[in-house]
């Protein structure tokens, strides 16, 4: 009978293999660096040319007013997206789960370690923080993205009264048994609750570890946390909250971003990390943007002349050796909405023709390869970001003096004129207009139009005119896949 | 019904003649001239007539001759037909074995059975069916050669490049769908190797090597190869040397490879017409201004041309043609055979140097093979092969797809007004309308290899305890060393922003299987019984090194030492493992009922945790009719044996380590590099730097398993007139339950599919094989081999009552692998827009999810081949043609470019027949640079870029002079034979595409080639 079971079991050991690129669980969760992996690796995937690393920022504006994708140049990218194509908007649903998961699992995990040394202790609170403020990154960006803000679902049209937003996934799936379990999407209001109480839960763990201003701002900080949440705020309309988190994000304790003087507004996107970031994605070249995976999808070959680049304002741009797929190019409403011609905002558009057409267009050099062949880092949040959102939500509740304080601020380090800016009820609009000069090709446009209910107005050069603002294109459709499998989703409407 | 009845008169005349005329009584033996032995069921006759009787147990016959009788003619099975005068009273006669057919064994596992004994559904390939031609691997050498076995090229007409080989037809949706290799009894890796370009893992076997190929069909044959033989198994035995002088055979030839079927692309003219359309119909449609919009046109194609200034007579420059060359062929063959009584040797050499029809594409390939058995003592014989290849491949990317650097795509597409070179004779890199990459440059300074060293040897010894008893310990080793290079220099634009870039991968792969086998034999009277036990282990490993780097100081620096910024090393390791206990009992009784068992106990890696080892087995019986008293009187009749057999084999899952949970690295930058960048400050605490990212990619599934094959098979050998017509019919059905699925779970879980067991799917069908000699007269023959399979496909069941997966790629209810999307509704006579049906069957712009259909699948009906072989004194022509019908391919290049007239790139000449004016009833949507408002774009996928691709191809043809001896045994030379042959030489179809013989998609690769050799091989 021993004999038996020794055979059996050395059966069992002759046909095992060992995988020696991949880790099993009980190899993987046992101390703080397995879980800053996990972290990494959440950061690393926000990083995908799907997600921040492109779409976010630049189809951003393309779906939007600011960019007119040029069909001959493009390579057939974002050319269905400039022109409203339904189901060719955003697609990072599925993928952003994944890292949800992982997030998850750090929260549910991290403070079960049994073997953390006291040196460890900051480490494992930070990643524990940080896991809170990414989880609510992801679900603010699938919420805005599929589905409406809370006071701005239709009222009539296909998405009238539809107010379904993000599935809730609050605990790490790690077992079959989890993967089979169906959820549906949970209301608009609840998705935006758990989004504030992830961030506020992670301003709170972020400060029980200490004052602290991250440098570079490469991870989410309490400061970060505070803008977004103030974003978070923005869209739903709660302007006081709104004011209060801008004003917590740029207190100069805790604030790793300034705003950058006169005259160096092209200078700063050229400088690694933005000296206006509050929170920034870096990117490696020579590990991540290796081989082709820069020309074939950064926002730099997205959005630079094929052949050609930039040499100087006001110049036309110079043939180099840089192919692209660029023809994400500036639209000519874009150029035409800045009032004032000093305005340091515009040197950062050029004219040039491509290495395949003599025709020129406008280019924007925001993305100009200044971390690396094809490289850039992201700015997700802005110190002028914070300062516009601060007004605007200051401008809602009828404060126009210390709003318009806030865009003359800004536009006195821009080189705008500070005399343009009212003082009365038109500010609103302004704010708005000012957002687009300053967060153009950051992929602000689109999302403010959205939350504003204004319509989407299209450059003419696209002919399609203004996208009313109740189409039921303005949220992006949920994975064929995923609704096939759980109509119960549902879909968003007329998908 | 009236020829029935007129030959029951004419028989029975033949009765009653002989019943009045005089006859005579004669009596003997006939024993067997090989052993001595009596034969019993011998057919004995009168010369033309049907009358007759059969040898007793004892061999003993008595016939009664009719007075007009002159001789007997004596048939057995086997045995060469004699036909006696009539001499005398009594007649023993000797009956010589039919060497041919009765030495015809079949290799069917781990043993051999005569082919007149097999009970399963068995192709037999004999290697001088192939042998000389200029095919560089033997699956390939396979190619409409057995009935239900489908052949494709997947790495296109890249020398050497990849094949898949499908036997009856597909029942499963992911599991491998590719046959189990074995060279000599060791279990082959197969596929491709080699990341640079397609190189198939089989080419280490030069085909002229091979004795023979049998395809073992059916389950219940391939049983005994357990999780291993859901797909068949194919087994090459190679040459082994045969006692007696040493014969020398050469062969040497030499020839060149063409393209064929290029796409018409149009001309410069054409072109520019086309783009200024376009351009137009954007402004008119939304309000621009024509001026404007001519002008942009104007500018974009302008900058081809001297100046900027568009000529009055507007060049064309062919850039398929460009790219295209005539590769030049040449393999030179040698081998050595023979031995004494107790040691036998084989030995051969050979060189294969075939050009690609691209620039800078090649195969060349030298091996060796060396085989020797020897009897050590009367009990113990040895056996050992070994063989060294070593390949050089250089080609472009293998990989299907639009990619720019792939020149079958950016040649194409790139626009016929840009010249290839400029004035000065560089290559010109600023194109119009396609990004700056000149294919023909990238072609000539790209280095793209893959090196090989790859042999496939085995050692095996048999210990005869007593005559019915053996025991052989074989051990089998597949190795392969892989190098693949790539090398950009600084001078290709691509390259240019970094200096150079080059890559550099090593693989080893390491395959070996041992076995020890005890093999039973006993005959008892009329009952023989034969037996295999043993036990098998095999272990597969895959490691691979690769780096890259960027900045080379000079364009002949090629290396990576020689760089400054090294990048993306990787370190690789997979592998997977099976054992297993495997049992084989035959029984036949009176040579004449027969009966086979085989099984297997088999465990793999690849199982989870719950299911390490399953259980596989099969039977058959067969029964040759022919042997039986009721069919002594039909003579014409030299086979009838019909079989049947049922077995249950498995499917390993697809990947190594799918069962188990793991943690990899991720972040989808690039792919398996997930890192992100901290700083030492980052937060404050961080510690500094790149962390490797790590995400759950999968969870463990402990009860994952094989899937589940069974199939049933019936049919029948037969063979007729002296084996004049021969052949076979089987009809299957193979059922696959417990598929591996990948069980999709909901996607915001954090997963998108879990591998599981579960659904079914069936594939059934009928194979034909149908040997004839139409013509043997005085020194005149024709003989044809013809086989057809019929094959449908259905998928039984899923999961959790999901009705289809892969968006609608499986359905439940319809056959597998289906084509799904929007149907075309033709072109808008009003204004040239695209229309497609709904779901409901009216008209639309713009298809939505819901608007679509099934439109077809890519698994063909009728595969099969058709092979003749003419000859006459020394000349002999053979010729064979292979075809497949019913099946639908996607005509992607045309959707995505060719036809797709809302970008910049080159056309095919079908973009004549677009619509230009209100009114044109026209096959293609009107020009539109961009996409329509409102509409789908051109390049939307949709039952226009479908077609059936059936086809008849003139696969091969050769014609053969063999000198005769009389006039070359003066100078030493038993045989000489010139030949010039062709490959590919003519394809009837329908097909839009450049080539129907695709796996379902014409996605852009290397195209076929048409090869024309000539040769010369002499024997010594």
């Amino acid at each position: 009978m021993t004999t038996l079971a020794i055979t059996l079991a050395s059966c069992e050991k002759l046909v095992t293999v060992t995988p020696q690129n991949s880790l099993t669980p009980a190899q993987t969760l046992v101390d703080v660096n397995g879980y800053l992996g996990l972290l990494a690796g959440a950061y690393a995937g926000a990083e995908g040319y799907n997600y921040w690393g492109r779409d976010l920022i630049i189809e951003g504006d393309a779906l939007a007013d600011n960019i007119v994708t040029n069909n001959g140049q493009a390579g057939g990218r974002y050319t269905n997206a400039n022109l409203f194509i339904a189901a060719n908007t955003f697609n990072f649903w599925t993928n952003s789960y994944f890292y949800i998961n992982q997030l998850n699992t750090i929260i549910a995990g991290i403070n079960t370690l049994t073997n953390v040394t006291p040196a460890q202790k900051t480490l494992q609170a930070s990643i524990y923080a940080q896991a809170y403020a990414l989880r609510a990154l992801y679900y603010f960006d699938l919420a805005r993205v599929y589905g409406w803000e809370p006071n701005n679902v239709p009222a009539s049209g296909p998405d009238a009264g539809f107010t379904f937003s993000a599935v809730l996934r609050l605990t790490p799936i790690t077992t079959i048994a989890g993967t089979t379990t169906k959820q549906n999407r949970s209301t608009i209001t609840q998705t935006y609750a758990q989004i504030e109480a992830d961030f506020l839960k992670a301003i709170s763990l972020f400060q029980a570890i200490g004052t602290s201003k991250p440098n570079p701002p490469y991870a989410l900080s309490e400061s970060s946390a505070h803008g977004l949440l103030a974003k978070v705020y923005l869209y739903a309309q709660d302007y006081p909250n709104c004011v209060a988190q801008c004003q917590a994000a740029l207190n100069p304790a805790i604030c790793p971003a300034v705003l950058t003087p006169a005259g160096t507004y092209s200078k700063a996107f050229k400088s690694i990390p933005n000296p206006e970031s509050l929170i920034e994605f870096d990117y490696v070249q020579s590990v991540q943007v290796a081989g082709v995976t820069g020309s074939n999808g950064s926002p730099y070959t997205y959005t630079q002349p094929t052949g050609y680049g930039f040499v100087g304002v006001g110049l036309p741009g110079a043939p180099n050796n840089f192919s692209t797929f660029g023809g994400q190019t500036v639209s000519a409403e874009l150029v035409a909405s800045f009032d004032t011609p000093t305005d340091d905002r515009k040197a950062m558009f050029y004219t040039s023709r491509t290495a395949t057409t003599s025709a020129t267009f406008t280019w924007c050099n925001k993305y100009s390869g200044a971390n690396g062949l094809y490289t850039d880092n992201i700015p997700v949040l802005r110190y002028a970001d914070v300062l516009l959102m601060e007004a605007e939500a200051m401008a809602a509740q009828g404060q126009f003096g210390p709003a318009q304080a806030l865009v003359v601020q800004l536009r006195t380090a821009r080189n705008a004129s500070a005399a343009a800016v009212p003082a009365d009820a038109t500010l609103n609009a302004f704010i708005q207009n000012e957002r687009r000069r300053e967060l153009f090709f950051e992929g602000n446009r689109f999302f403010d139009l959205k939350r504003m209910a204004a319509g989407i107005p299209k450059p003419a050069a696209t002919g399609v005119g203004t996208i009313a603002p109740t189409d039921y294109r303005i949220i992006a459709p949920l994975p064929t896949s995923e609704v096939l499998f759980n109509p119960a989703l549902p879909q968003n409407p007329n998908y | 019904m009236k020829k029935i009845l007129l030959t029951f008169l004419l028989l029975s005349l033949v009765t009653l003649t002989s019943v009045y005329a005089q006859s005579r009584k004669i009596t003997g033996t006939v024993i067997g001239a090989d052993d001595g032995k009596p034969l019993p069921g011998v057919s004995v006759k009168i010369t033309g007539t049907n009358l007759g009787v059969q040898t007793n147990v004892q061999g003993a016959y008595s016939v009664t001759a009719p007075a007009g009788a002159t001789s007997l003619t004596f048939s057995y099975l086997g045995y060469l037909p004699q036909t006696v005068k009539i001499t005398g009273t009594t007649m023993n006669i000797n009956l010589a074995p039919d060497s041919k057919s009765l030495n015809e064994v079949v290799v069917t596992g781990y043993g051999v059975e005569k082919k007149r004994e097999i009970t399963g559904a068995i192709s037999s390939i004999k290697g001088s069916d192939f042998a000389d031609q200029p095919v560089q691997t033997l699956d390939r050498a396979i190619q409409g050669r057995a009935a239900g076995v489908q052949v494709t090229s997947t790495g296109g007409g890249q020398p050497g490049g990849g094949i898949s080989v499908q036997i009856r037809g597909v029942a499963t949706v992911n599991g491998t769908t590719q046959p189990l290799y074995i060279i000599d009894g060791v279990q082959m890796n197969s596929g491709t190797i080699g990341g640079q370009t397609s190189l198939d893992a089989l080419s280490a076997i030069n085909p002229d090597d091979i004795e023979s190929i049998e395809i073992l069909k059916d389950a219940a044959s391939s049983a005994i190869y357990g999780a291993l033989a859901a797909n068949g198994v194919v087994i090459v035995t190679t040459k082994h040397g045969k006692s007696g002088k040493t014969q020398v055979n050469a062969s040497v030839q030499f020839g060149r490879a063409q393209p064929y079927n290029n796409y018409k692309t149009i001309t410069g003219a054409q072109y520019v017409q086309l783009q200024n359309e376009a351009f137009i119909n954007v402004a008119t449609r939304t309000g621009a201004s024509v001026a404007t919009a001519t002008t942009n046109a104007i500018a974009s194609y302008s900058a081809a041309f001297p100046g900027g200034v568009v000529p009055a007579v507007i060049p064309t420059y062919d850039w398929v043609k460009a790219i295209s060359q005539t590769g030049k062929v040449s393999q030179y063959d040698l081998s050595l055979s023979g031995g004494d009584a107790k040691t036998q040797f084989f030995i051969s050499g050979s060189y294969n140097n075939t050009g690609g029809t691209i620039l800078n594409s090649l195969f060349q390939r030298g091996t060796l093979r060396g085989s020797i058995t020897n009897a050590v003592t009367d009990k113990l014989s040895v056996v050992a092969s070994f063989s060294l290849t070593g390949s050089n491949v250089l080609g472009s990317t293998s990989t299907q797809g639009f990619f720019t650097n792939a020149p079958f795509t950016g040649a194409e597409l790139t626009p016929p007004v840009n010249a290839i070179f400029n004035p000065d004779g560089t290559y010109n890199t600023a194109l119009v309308g396609r990004n700056s990459l000149n294919e023909v440059q990238n072609l000539a300074l790209e280095q793209r290899t893959v090196g090989t060293f790859q042999t496939v040897d085995n050692l095996a010894l048999t210990y005869k305890f007593i005559p019915e008893l053996s025991f052989k310990a074989f051990g089998g080793l597949d190795f392969s060393d892989v190098h693949d290079f790539n090398y950009r220099p600084a001078t290709l634009l691509v390259a240019a922003t970094t200096n150079g870039a080059g890559f550099e991968d090593y693989q080893r792969n390491i395959n070996y299987n041992v076995s020890g086998t005890f093999n039973f034999n006993k005959k008892l009277g009329e009952h023989s019984l034969s037996a295999i036990a043993g036990f098998e282990y095999r272990s597969v490993t895959q490691q691979i090194l690769a780096a890259s780097a960027t900045g080379f100081p000079s364009p002949l620096f090629t290396l990576l030492s020689n760089a400054s910024t090294p990048s993306a090393p990787s370190s690789l390791f997979t592998g997977y493992k099976t054992a297993g206990f495997l049992g084989n009992i035959s029984y036949k009784y009176k040579d004449k009922y027969f009966f086979t068992l085989n099984g297997r106990y088999d465990g793999s890696s690849r199982f989870g945790a719950n299911n390490k080892y399953g259980l596989f087995y099969g039977g058959s019986a067969g029964w040759e009719m022919t042997r039986e008293d009721f069919m002594k009187n039909t003579s014409f009749v030299t086979q009838l044996k019909p079989r049947v057999s049922y077995g249950v084999v498995g499917e390993l899952p697809l990947a190594n380590f799918g069962a188990l949970a793991l943690y990899n690295g991720v972040g989808n930058l690039v792919a398996g590099a997930g890192q992100y960048q901290f700083t030492p400050s980052s937060g404050g605490v961080l510690p500094g730097g790149l962390q490797g990212g790590l995400g759950l990619t999968q969870v463990a599934v402990p009860n994952l398993s094989w899937e589940r094959s069974a199939q049933a098979d019936i049919g029948i050998d037969f063979g007729f007139f002296n084996n004049r017509i021969t052949g076979s019919f089987d009809v299957y059905r193979k059922t696959n339950t417990k598929l591996l699925l990948a069980q999709q779970v909901p996607g915001d879980t954090g997963f998108t599919s879990i591998n599981q067991n579960t659904g079914s799917a069936k594939s059934e069908g009928y194979d034909v094989l149908i040997n004839t000699v139409n013509v043997d007269k005085g020194g005149f023959k024709w003989i044809t081999s013809f086989n057809l399979g019929y094959n449908r496909t259905k998928l039984l069941s899923l999961y959790n009552g999901v009705q289809q997966i892969q968006t609608f790629t499986y359905v439940v209810g319809q056959p597998l692998n289906l084509i799904y999307g929007p149907k075309w509704a033709g072109v808008n006579p009003a204004d040239g827009r695209g229309m497609y049906y709904d779901a409901k069957g009216n008209i639309t712009y713009n298809p939505k999810t819901a608007d679509q259909f099934i439109l077809g699948h890519v698994n063909p009906t009728l595969t099969g081949g058709f092979s003749n072989t003419v000859s006459y004194k020394g000349i002999s022509l053979d010729f064979m043609f292979q075809y497949q019908y019913g099946n639908s391919s996607i005509l992607q290049a045309q959707l995505n470019s060719y036809e797709n007239l809302s970008n910049a790139d080159n056309k095919t000449v079908d973009v004549l027949t677009r619509w230009t004016a209100p009114g044109q009833i026209a096959y293609l949507p009107r020009a539109y640079n961009g996409t329509e408002p409102l509409s789908a774009s051109q390049g939307t996928f949709s039952s226009r870029g479908v077609d059936v691709a059936s086809y008849i191809r003139l696969k091969s043809a050769t014609l053969n002079y063999t000198i005769p001896s009389k006039v070359t045994q003066h100078v030493g030379i038993s045989g000489l034979t010139v030949f010039v042959q062709g490959l590919n030489l003519l394809t009837f179809t329908n097909y839009r595409g450049d080539d129907p013989e695709n796996t379902g998609t014409n996605l852009n690769f290397y195209p076929n080639e048409r090869t024309l050799t000539a040769g010369i091989k002499a024997k010594f």
